[in-house]
């Protein structure tokens, strides 16, 4: 199989301190992968690389083979690559609707329309609507996101990620901060995504149970370094894993 | 986001507007008319401002050079060029914009403060600038002795000297920039200033080249700014610094804040507002500045959203309420 992602070398300094130091690896096309370590361990100045929140310090990043090292976000999102963030991050004051609308004027490049209105583009609302009923957030499209509870304010979140119609989908700790039953929502919710569409997505994850449950690959980042990688049986059983994470959280 | 159904209650307004902003000079004095036709041309500017600053969310502190340029620009044209009104304005407004492409060039590349300091003195300069031209500014006396030509070719020109036909020209360039702007900012263009405004990160990571929509906005805020500039000009038959001066930057600010920065209309609430609190407390005092302030800062405590805005969306959530509906948004 043919990796959408390979990433070479790969290392980002702060100063003196090395946030990411020399990982290489490969995301193989349509497998569900997962990137985890404990806090501290690199993985979102690892997505912030990646995505082109800024440069990495040296290595080489290459999308579906096509080197995107040190792009800009907006060049990087139109290449195919879309991401959340950890911290929820949509567009508060505006409706569920034009949160997704906005996505996809971006994506179809229609931003330089001055004078057509938004709402009367049929092909627009009619993607809109679709991807709101794939979220099951149908119901809300004409409420501002910030009267959503918490958990739906991350599914807009994918919903814009995936007005993008991005191929490889980087998510940030999805089910941060939810109650189990929205953590469950939202595990299902990317494992249905990950079948129904042809996207790849690589996420970082707190919640062992989430990552054992829905990746097929797992790489393990720790002080910076890749310390392991393999199916989820591989990684649970690995010792050095086991010591990285002391013990306790490996076991749910 | 307006629904269909109130396409028929937006054509109402419109068409009341255009018969209430055409009969009104019929029924009010000369005062009361050129009070109205500043009125217009300061709502002008102030909604070239908010496009910016209520849509866009960039605070621009020197919104007044773009008035300013299109201030002497037009004048200049008038005195020294070609006595047509219409040419002058246009050239007047062309020059604000390109002025606004170099000042926008550098500005957007910053966030809030910075953005609104860099503007600040962008503005300041172009303030010393036509202060210290003489030759061609006037210095600070400014360009005047500006003789209204008749608009049209003879014999089916007509006089615009008059304060009645002044005020139909006003009235004229002010619905043409209210369609024109309310288009721009329900366009789709429109909703990713907003989406910048919201979540600036968000949206360069949905692909969005954020500097050069945030020039887009800036180029055409100053090309009206402009417009607004211009017609001051001829409505004060000159240009003069003070158009340019840093205060002169804060009335769009403080006209927006006070009638509300997200509704559309806001600002030209405002512009209402401050001139017929000015006007009025001037007749009975000279120091209007200081009952100005009185009267500001409880309207900014109790009315949040601005007056327009605040009183609109206490309507809103009324029908909502009534319906069993969710909050809207307040944009529309």
């Amino acid at each position: 199989m043919t990796p959408i992602l390979e990433v070479k070398h790969l290392t980002r300094n702060f100063g003196g301190f090395q946030a990411v130091s020399d990982v290489s690896l490969s995301v193989t096309t349509g497998e569900l992968t997962a990137l985890i370590g404990p806090n501290g361990a690199g993985k979102t100045t690892f997505y912030n690389m990646l995505s082109g929140k800024f440069p990495p310090s040296s290595g080489t990043i290459l999308f579906e083979g096509k080197d995107i090292t040190g792009l800009p976000p907006y060049k990087i999102a139109h290449t195919g690559i879309g991401r959340s963030f950890q911290i929820t991050n949509i567009f508060s004051r505006m409706t569920v609707r034009q949160n997704i609308l906005s996505a996809l004027i971006a994506h179809y490049g229609k931003g330089a329309s001055l004078f057509s209105p938004y709402w009367r583009d049929a092909k627009l609302i009619r993607e809109t609507d679709a991807i709101l009923a794939q979220l099951g957030l149908s119901e809300f499209s004409d409420v501002e996101t910030r009267y959503l509870a918490y958990g739906d304010k991350r599914l807009v979140e994918i919903g814009i990620v995936l007005a993008n119609y991005p191929r490889l989908i980087l998510l940030d700790e999805p089910t941060a901060g939810m109650t189990p039953e929205e953590t469950e929502r939202m595990t299902a919710l990317i494992q249905r995504l990950a079948d129904e569409t042809k996207t790849t997505f690589f996420l970082t994850e707190h919640d062992m149970k989430v990552v054992f449950s829905v990746s097929r690959k797992i790489f393990v980042l720790h002080q910076g370094q890749l310390l392991a990688q393999g199916t989820p049986q591989e990684i649970r059983e690995n010792r050095k894993v086991k010591e990285a994470y002391l013990g306790g959280s490996l076991d749910t | 986001m307006p629904r269909p159904e109130n396409k028929r209650r937006e054509i109402i307004i419109w068409i009341g507007t255009l018969v209430i902003l055409g009969l009104l000079p019929l029924i009010i004095n000369t005062y009361i008319t050129m009070l109205i036709t500043e009125i217009l041309i300061m709502g002008i500017f102030a909604l070239s401002f908010n496009l910016l600053f209520g849509y866009g969310g960039l605070l621009s502190f020197g919104h007044a050079a773009f008035f300013g340029v299109g201030g002497y620009v037009t004048a200049f044209l008038l005195i020294n060029a070609f006595p047509s009104v219409p040419a002058a304005l246009i050239m007047g407004s062309l020059a604000a914009m390109l002025a606004a492409l170099v000042v926008g060039y550098f500005s957007v590349r910053l966030d809030e403060i910075y953005f609104a300091i860099l503007t600040l003195g962008f503005g300041m300069m172009f303030y010393a600038l036509v202060h210290q031209w003489r030759s061609v500014t006037g210095g600070s006396d400014g360009l005047t002795g500006i003789v209204l030509p008749p608009l049209g070719i003879a014999p089916f020109s007509v006089e615009i000297s008059s304060p009645r036909a002044f005020y139909y020209i006003a009235a004229f360039f002010f619905l043409i920039t209210a369609f024109i702007l309310l288009k721009i900012v329900r366009s789709s263009f429109g909703l990713i200033l907003l989406s910048i405004r919201e979540n600036k990160e968000r949206t360069t990571f949905t692909g969005i080249n954020i500097r050069a929509y945030r020039l887009s906005a800036f180029v055409i805020a100053g090309l009206f700014a402009g417009l607004a500039g211009g017609l001051f000009a001829l409505f004060d038959r000159m240009a003069s610094p003070s158009m340019m001066h840093w205060t002169a930057s804060a009335e769009p600010v403080l006209m927006t804040i006070l009638g509300g920065a997200h509704v559309f209309l806001g600002p030209v609430a405002g512009a209402v507002l401050f001139f017929f609190i000015e006007h009025f407390i001037t007749k009975f005092t000279d120091v209007w500045m200081i009952f100005l302030g009185a009267i500001l800062i409880p309207l900014v405590i109790f009315f949040p959203e601005g007056v327009l805005g605040t009183l609109l969306a206490g309507k809103r959530r009324g029908r909502k309420i009534k319906n069993g509906e969710g909050p809207d948004d307040t944009h529309s």
